[in-house]
């Protein structure tokens, strides 16, 4: 049998990391877990619309793409345009996936937090990188994969006091290379900790962004972390986040897209502890052609842990947004509970949302719920914004800006929220006439 | 001010409103009592402009003009204020914003300068005080997380920063304790002027000891079956509906 030629795109993938392999570092270990993982990947290919969960997103358009690899360079100075600027916050700047140490804060860490660069880590202990390949190629896996066959650095924030910092990474997309992003977090030892991670790019050009993001929380630690997709038009980001969550420990995430052409993540957390618990929030915010995608899926291995799941869309133009989430309950998993809820709004005819909460259970004794809605702004709450002489378009309007507001509200850094608030009334199309509610 | 004239309204197939008739002067208070079901909200709120009524026939006048012609906004802007029975909760909007909102409409269809951010705080800290409404209610949502004593209130706020020339108030008494009944009443009594009307809706008759109305009448399978003074009300709260409900019945 004779094997189909490669794709461009995983054409250019074999020479980009030909051209490249030898210079993202770590030494010889590090290089032969890229090359394993280079192997599957290309192997495997891109994920088809025959993978169930890929049915949505064609990815023929990328597979004709060829990707441009190149040796990393920062050349701007200060705050990266577009990054959201929060005052108590130290923040590490990464450009097209390298540390970029001049804009980043001044290191040593804060107490309680240590930070280190992945490629010291890796170099350091390649045993680690090692571990963050998949264990199986499956389609939802293939970019993870993929990054990891590209990673060159990242950034790694260990959390192992009380105190409780407040972090701000920023992935910044640079000229027309693709960028292999990576964040590591673990925490332990009762430490708290609130992460806020912006990908971004400088420009409106074509970029492919894959990112990679793991999270180890236990021993009674809570590790919130607020995700900004604000990719620029011409870009598109293909996302991988796997947590795993120990022993009374909380794992909070909020997952807001706001941005690029294509947003696709795939949510991985396993609650491994008992009373471990994960809270996933969600808000995609689709304008013009954009395509967003979330999967998440979450696992209950061990009895009385807790997940929600609470997942909002408002979807504009002919945009579309979908969401996949499935809890599994392990057979003993006894005392967990789920909740699972989904909203989606959508403010154009042609505007299209896909949501699908899904549930296996494999014991008797949990509370597990699940629902979905998708619609319309409530009749009760337009009449009663009428009834006090807002006209209609205007009530609209802000019903759509409360509805994100209201999701935003959960997210617990409030400068963050109240500059993606802002952001997102801007580009609704009735703006202007709510301009005097924000 | 106002003139409905054979009123006919359904919901669906059913008929809720059967050819209601009532005229209310400038100057006037008055109260539209009766049972459960006898059509009290579905007036209030086809005067307001809730369009999932259909208005089958019959007029309604106000200030001159076709009130059923106009949007639920025009309605306000012209002066018409709703009291909501079941005032609706809507987090992500702020109470003060929508407020000063809902005035500087007004105000802009009256022809008058719309207030800056610094009078208006200066107006509704004012009205605020009146109606023993905390101070951290101006940051909240729109009745958000508010008790039912907390939302009528926050409707007579409203009704006193709007100073609507006609105001509808549907059960606005209904869930309170006397306290904030009387807080209520006291904001209701404070709108009365000789340019103004309102008309209240209840179901008990114990706002109208606070606020005495110039005429009560009962309504009854969609229908007013008997007009009177404030004494009609007592005897209403005397005798039940009963009494009312089947003399309509033998007439």
């Amino acid at each position: 049998m004779t094997a189909a030629a490669p794709s461009p795109f995983l054409a250019s993938v074999a020479r980009g990391y030909a051209a490249l392999g030898d210079s993202l570092g770590g030494g010889a270990p590090a290089a032969e877990v890229r090359r394993a993982a280079l192997e599957r990947f290309l192997a495997a290919g891109l994920p088809s619309g025959r993978d169930e969960n890929w049915k949505y997103l064609m990815l023929r358009g990328l597979a004709r793409q060829e990707l441009t690899f190149a040796a990393p360079g920062g050349r701007a100075q200060g705050l990266p345009e577009g990054a959201v600027a929060l005052e108590n916050a130290t923040r590490l700047v990464f450009v097209n996936g390298r540390l970029d140490a001049q804009r980043s804060s001044a290191l040593p860490a804060p107490d309680g937090v240590r930070i280190e660069s992945l490629r010291e880590t890796y170099r350091r202990d390649p045993e680690l990188l090692a571990r963050s390949l998949p264990g199986d190629d499956r389609a939802d896996t293939r970019f993870a994969l993929l990054n990891t066959a590209f990673v060159a650095d990242g950034a790694s924030i260990v959390l192992d006091a009380g105190k409780s910092p407040l972090l701000h990474v920023i992935f910044v997309s640079e000229a027309a290379e693709a960028s292999f992003p990576r964040l590591s977090i673990r925490a332990t030892g009762g430490a708290t900790g609130i992460v806020v991670e912006q990908h971004l790019t400088d420009g409106l050009r074509p970029r492919f962004v894959n990112s990679l993001t793991d999270i180890e929380v236990d021993h009674g630690s809570r590790v919130d972390l607020c995700r900004l997709h604000s990719l620029g038009t011409g870009a598109m980001q293909f996302d991988t986040l796997r947590a795993r969550v120990g022993n009374d420990s909380t794992f909070a995430m909020y997952s807001l897209g706001v941005g690029g052409d294509i947003l696709r993540s795939d949510i991985e957390i396993g609650l491994e502890g008992s009373a471990a618990t994960a809270l996933l929030r969600g808000l995609l915010f689709t304008t013009g052609t954009q395509h967003h995608e979330l999967h998440a899926e979450i696992r209950h291995a061990v009895p009385e842990t807790t997940s929600r799941t609470l997942v909002s869309t408002v979807v504009n133009d002919s945009g579309r947004a979908v969401c996949n989430s499935k809890v599994i309950v392990a057979p003993g998993a006894r005392r967990s509970v789920s909740e699972q809820s989904f909203r989606n709004l959508l403010l154009a005819t042609s505007a299209e949302a896909d949501t699908r909460p899904q549930l296996e259970i494999h014991n008797e004794d949990v509370k597990c719920s699940h629902g979905a809605s998708t619609g319309r702004l409530d009749p009760n709450m337009l009449f009663y914004l009428e009834s006090r002489g807002l006209d209609e378009a205007t009530a609209r309007a802000l019903l759509t800006y409360a509805f994100v507001v209201d999701l935003l509200k959960a997210v617990p850094v409030a400068e963050l929220s109240q500059a993606l608030a802002r952001r997102i009334a801007g580009e609704l199309p009735a703006r202007d006439l709510i301009k005097e509610f924000i | 001010m106002l003139s409905i004239q054979k009123l006919v309204v359904s919901i669906g197939d059913k008929r809720i409103l059967n050819g209601l008739s009532l005229d209310i002067a400038a100057g006037e208070v008055h109260a539209v009592m009766g049972p459960n079901g006898s059509g009290k909200s579905t007036l209030a709120q086809v005067l307001a402009g809730r369009t999932e009524y259909t208005v089958q026939s019959g007029k309604v006048i106000y200030k001159g003009q076709d009130l059923l012609a106009m949007a639920p906004e025009a309605r306000a802007r012209a002066g018409l204020f709703l009291g909501f029975q079941y005032p609706v909760e809507i987090p992500g909007v702020n109470n003060v914003y929508l407020l000063k909102a809902a005035l500087n409409a007004v105000r802009k269809h009256r022809g008058e300068k719309e207030l800056d951010a610094f009078e208006f705080l200066a107006l509704v800290k004012d009205k605020m005080k009146f109606m023993q409404i905390d101070e951290a209610f101006l940051t909240r949502g729109v009745n958000e997380g508010f008790s039912g004593g907390e939302k009528k209130r926050n409707e007579i706020l409203q009704m006193l920063v709007l100073e609507p020339e006609l105001a509808i108030l549907d059960e606005t008494d209904s869930g309170l304790d006397v306290d904030a009944l009387k807080i209520v009443a006291h904001g209701i009594n404070a709108m009365r002027r000789n340019d103004r009307a309102q008309l209240l809706v209840t179901h008990y008759q114990r706002l109208l000891d606070y606020v005495v109305p110039d005429r009560v009448h009962v309504l009854a399978n969609g229908r007013i079956v008997r007009s009177g003074d404030q004494t009609l009300a007592l005897e209403v709260e005397k005798q039940g509906y009963d009494w009312l409900r089947d003399e309509a019945r033998r007439a």
